[in-house]
């Protein structure tokens, strides 16, 4: 019983960080009908901005965090105004293309400021606490944390909040919601901000229990684009519940068979994901 | 009719005059050419620039002593962006356009690899510098390129003879690999060597590119192991030893294969007191040969060198060696380095007939009070691990 409690809490705090990268993701495609394929380095750029406050300034890595979360969405604001908010109206091809191009630029910037050795920082919580025979690390146990208060969040603005309103009346029709008076524009505006500041809150928890180099995010993004299919497209629930579903198969497949039959498994996943429900697990069947 | 048959002549004439005088004899002042692309921007920049750095060195010292055979040397070197496609083009061009006679190698072994498939076309011998994936060798019959880098396959060597000297009392080793060529080769000979030591030995796959260790930890726990060799990369390493320190799980000795490396310190702090890891070569070194090189690549470059810089200084001299004894020739210069055994700064270069590198064989580190140090006697190393904090 010790042993699949352990390995249940290891998959939830695998499944935690997963959801994280899923919920930017869902929230645009969502709100936009954009695959954003530029959001691994929006993971990446709060995962260096982590390393640079930790490293120059020698404050707590938590400082990250909310530090990220900013920096982001100041980031996410601009990049939605000069270059997404013209895809606007445009085919799907060309959105898909152009932020394929921002990942590229961003990818060949990191490299370029920071080379391509990892960097990487000693600081923050260190120890464990045990319970019962289950050991987890306090650094885990922030990870865990973190993602549960931002993903709590999250959920809150896009279905309660005045704001959320705005996000689904978008998503639903884009036409139909600026003529009932939404705000097509600053719904745009602060999903995409969101978006991106959730990825760089999950790139300074994974600079916290990882190490970071220019392809940080890239690595974390396949597995966020199966966890946002498999929840249902544009479900911000479906991918946390596919993202917590993965990270308990990965902890489980990984111990008793081993890592390459885990990934197998969450690709089989995948495919039968799609073949019983295309639309996802939480996902609306209009959605694709 | 007769004059425009002259002037066909005299016009035939001048261009092969023109053509004779273009490709005339090789005079004494004409430089010998070698060709290098090399990781100069991009993510493997900040050590490549020591390849470089190690090739000027030899390249200076080659001529500051009147060349080889009374001939300067000039060395040709691109900016391959760490990318191996680029390298590949790179190397074509090297050959094709430059005319260079030999190759010094890239950084890293993906981009050898893709180098190799054009020296190996054209023909032209390559020096495997900073490859020390074996694999490479293993699944293609090479016949110009050369490992002139330890060998992968050696690894775990290092840990291996300290558990032999240090280690009675462990009872389980566990050998964690990569799912890739290098790792698996590297992990098959230890699982051999640790049965011929009569020690019960197991290994622990992961996929490339995995994010989580903390099954792989359990399991490590659950098999009871008491020492453990990590022989993935880097940053997996860092992952897995942190995923350790986390779980409280710390096992009487921890060796991961780059653990020389000083960012080891600056990941795990005091957690890194005790790991082992392997280098091929340390500044520190005491032989003659390392003291001369260390003390004349700090008076040009102001640093201290790494194994990159020592590496790509040996297979300079391995080729300055090959083109003295056979002089500028590309089949002259492969029969020598293919069969050669010589010394260098890195060590006895020797090959095996697959053309792996036999001679050169890693030394086996271990973190004293926050310092890497060679661990020359097995015997006097820090045993056990001390406990994480």
């Amino acid at each position: 019983m010790t042993l699949i409690l352990q390995l249940a809490i290891n998959g939830l705090v695998f499944g935690s960080l997963l959801g994280l990268v899923a919920l930017g993701l869902a929230l645009v495609f969502g709100v936009m009908r954009l695959v954003n394929f530029a959001h691994g380095e929006f993971i990446t750029l709060g995962a260096y901005a982590t390393y640079l406050l930790v490293t120059t300034t020698g404050v707590s890595p938590l400082w990250g965090i909310p530090i990220a979360a900013l920096l982001g969405a100041a980031i996410g604001l601009a990049i939605q105004m000069l270059v997404i908010s013209r895809l606007a109206g445009r085919p799907e091809l060309d959105a898909l293309m152009s932020t394929y191009a921002l990942s590229i630029v961003g990818l060949g910037l990191f490299a370029l400021a920071f080379g391509g050795d990892f960097r990487t920082y000693s600081a923050g919580p260190s120890g464990n606490v045990a319970l019962a025979g289950v050991v987890v690390g306090w650094r885990s146990i922030t990870v865990l944390v973190s993602c549960v208060i931002v993903g709590a969040a999250t959920l809150a603005l896009v279905s309660r909040a005045r704001t959320g309103l705005g996000f689904r009346a978008v998503a639903q029709n884009r036409e139909a919601a600026a003529a009932c008076g939404v705000n097509v524009v600053a719904s745009e505006r602060l999903a995409f901000s969101v978006s991106v500041a959730l990825a760089a809150i999950c790139g300074a928890l994974i600079s916290f229990i990882g190490t970071t180099t220019p392809n940080v995010g890239h690595e974390w993004l396949l597995d966020g684009f199966v966890v946002v299919i498999i929840g249902g497209l544009g479900s911000i629930s479906g991918a946390l519940v596919a993202a917590l579903a993965i990270g308990l198969l990965h902890s489980f497949a990984s111990y008793y068979f081993d890592d390459s039959w885990a990934q197998i498994m969450t690709y089989a996943l995948l495919y039968i994901a799609l073949l019983v429900r295309p639309h996802g697990l939480l996902g609306a069947r209009s959605a694709t | 009719m007769i004059s425009r048959t002259v002037t066909r002549l005299a016009a035939v004439a001048l261009i092969l005059a023109f053509a004779i005088i273009g490709s005339g004899p090789v005079t004494a002042a004409d430089p010998i050419k070698i060709g290098a692309a090399l990781s100069l921007t991009g993510r493997f920049s900040d050590s490549a620039k020591y390849v470089q750095e190690g090739y000027q060195l030899w390249l200076q010292e080659v001529n500051a002593h009147g060349g080889i055979n009374g001939r300067p040397v000039q060395l040709i070197t691109y900016d391959d962006e760490s990318n191996p496609d680029t390298a590949a083009v790179l190397t074509e061009r090297l050959i094709s356009r430059d005319g260079v006679v030999a190759i010094l190698g890239p950084y890293s072994s993906p981009i050898t690899d893709a180098a190799a498939t054009v020296a190996e076309r054209a023909g032209v011998p390559m020096l495997g510098t900073i490859a020390s994936d074996s694999s490479i060798w293993e699944r293609r019959k090479l016949h110009w390129t050369v490992q002139a880098f330890p060998s992968s396959t050696y690894d775990h060597e290092g840990f291996l003879k300290v558990i032999a000297s240090k280690g009675k009392a462990i009872k389980h080793l566990a050998i964690v690999y990569e799912e890739s060529p290098f790792s698996i080769g590297a992990k098959n000979w230890a699982m051999g060597e640790a049965k011929k030591m009569g020690l019960s030995a197991e290994a622990f796959g992961y996929a490339p590119g995995s994010q989580d260790f903390s099954s792989i930890v359990e399991r490590l726990i659950a098999s009871k192991a008491d020492a453990v060799s990590m022989g993935g990369y880097y940053q997996p390493s860092i992952a897995l030893t942190r995923k350790m320190i986390e779980r409280g799980y710390s096992p009487v000795a921890y060796h991961f294969i780059q653990a020389a490396d000083g960012v080891t310190k600056t990941a795990l702090a005091d957690n890194a007191n005790g790991i082992f890891g392997r280098s091929a070569w340390e500044s520190t070194f005491t032989d003659s040969a390392s003291k001369t090189f260390t003390a004349a690549y700090k008076a040009k470059f102001n640093r201290l060198p790494s194994y990159h810089s020592a590496a790509a200084y040996a297979a300079g001299q391995v080729l300055e060696a090959a083109i003295k004894a056979k002089g500028p020739d590309k089949n002259g210069i492969r029969d020598f380095i293919t069969t050669a055994t010589m010394p260098t700064v890195l060590g006895t270069y020797k090959l095996n007939s697959k053309l792996q590198q036999e001679g050169y064989r890693y030394t086996l580190t271990q973190w004293v009070n926050g310092e890497s140090k060679v661990v020359r006697d097995p015997a006097q190393a820090l045993w056990p691990k001390p406990a994480w904090k």
